[in-house]
């Protein structure tokens, strides 16, 4: 199985951002789409370079917990764990389905939503 | 508001975003408040830029369920906010935001009534500079 197609359009877009930009990956969404996002997300970061926080915010992506497809990691920390706190401030937001932050963000890229 | 699949923004030189187990995934409410809190919770201030900032939180919040307690908890800042069930409420925290840092800011939460949870709606979360400056 081989990535989806929005998942290859936000890795082009992560390749584009300066190697060592922080990316912020925001939300407590578990949905498919915050799974596939975090999973995207975390992948393409490394390949491109950057420093990627937030991915532990969610039960969705943390393999502790049960996730939607199922997957499972053991020695993560659990979800919402102090090691997931964001320590440095970041550049860019990746955020999925509906957010309270209203602080002025500008949006460079987004996918349609998907139901 | 946003409602998308997933969408890369640019964050702006001051930014907020919360953390922790207490927010509650969004899949239990869609429709209603997209930041719900239980219990505690943090949000984490992120000032990207060379000066310290002096920034501003504005929240717009309920109480979803029974009357509560809020503390609010800040470097240098403490709060506690009674809040009456179903009404809205704007609260602006000062934070300190030193340079090329993040903020923490904590939420704790207490029932006014026992054996009910309190749940807190968080329908607007905004950081802002309380000083008018341009940022390079």
């Amino acid at each position: 199985m081989g990535f989806r197609t929005r998942d290859v359009q936000l890795g082009a877009k992560l390749d584009r951002l300066t190697s060592g930009s922080s990316v912020l990956v925001e939300g407590v969404t578990t949905s498919q789409a915050a799974f596939e996002m975090r999973m995207a997300a975390a992948y393409f970061g490394t390949h491109g370079n950057l420093d990627v926080a937030g991915l532990g915010t969610t039960r969705s992506y943390v393999a502790t917990d049960s996730s939607p497809l199922g997957v499972s990691g053991g020695s993560l920390p659990p979800a919402g764990a102090p090691a997931w706190l964001p320590t440095t401030p970041w550049r860019w937001v990746l955020t999925s389905g509906t957010t309270a932050i209203s602080s002025g963000r500008e949006v460079e890229w987004s996918t349609a939503h998907v139901s | 508001m946003v409602d998308s699949a997933c969408q890369l923004s640019l964050a702006p030189v001051l930014d907020v975003t919360p953390f922790g187990p207490g927010w509650i995934a969004q899949m239990i409410r869609p429709l209603n408040a997209p930041a719900d809190l239980v219990g505690s919770g943090t949000s984490v201030v992120s000032n990207r830029s060379g000066p310290d900032r002096s920034a501003v939180i504005s929240l717009e919040l309920t109480s979803a369920s029974v009357p509560l307690v809020l503390r609010i908890s800040a470097p240098g800042y403490g709060r506690s906010v009674v809040m009456p069930g179903y009404v809205v409420r704007r609260i602006h925290v000062p934070v300190h935001a030193p340079a090329r840092s993040v903020t923490l800011v904590r939420f704790a939460t207490r029932s006014l009534m026992r054996a009910h949870t309190a749940i807190l709606e968080f329908t607007r979360i905004d950081v802002r500079s309380a000083q008018a400056r341009r940022v390079g």
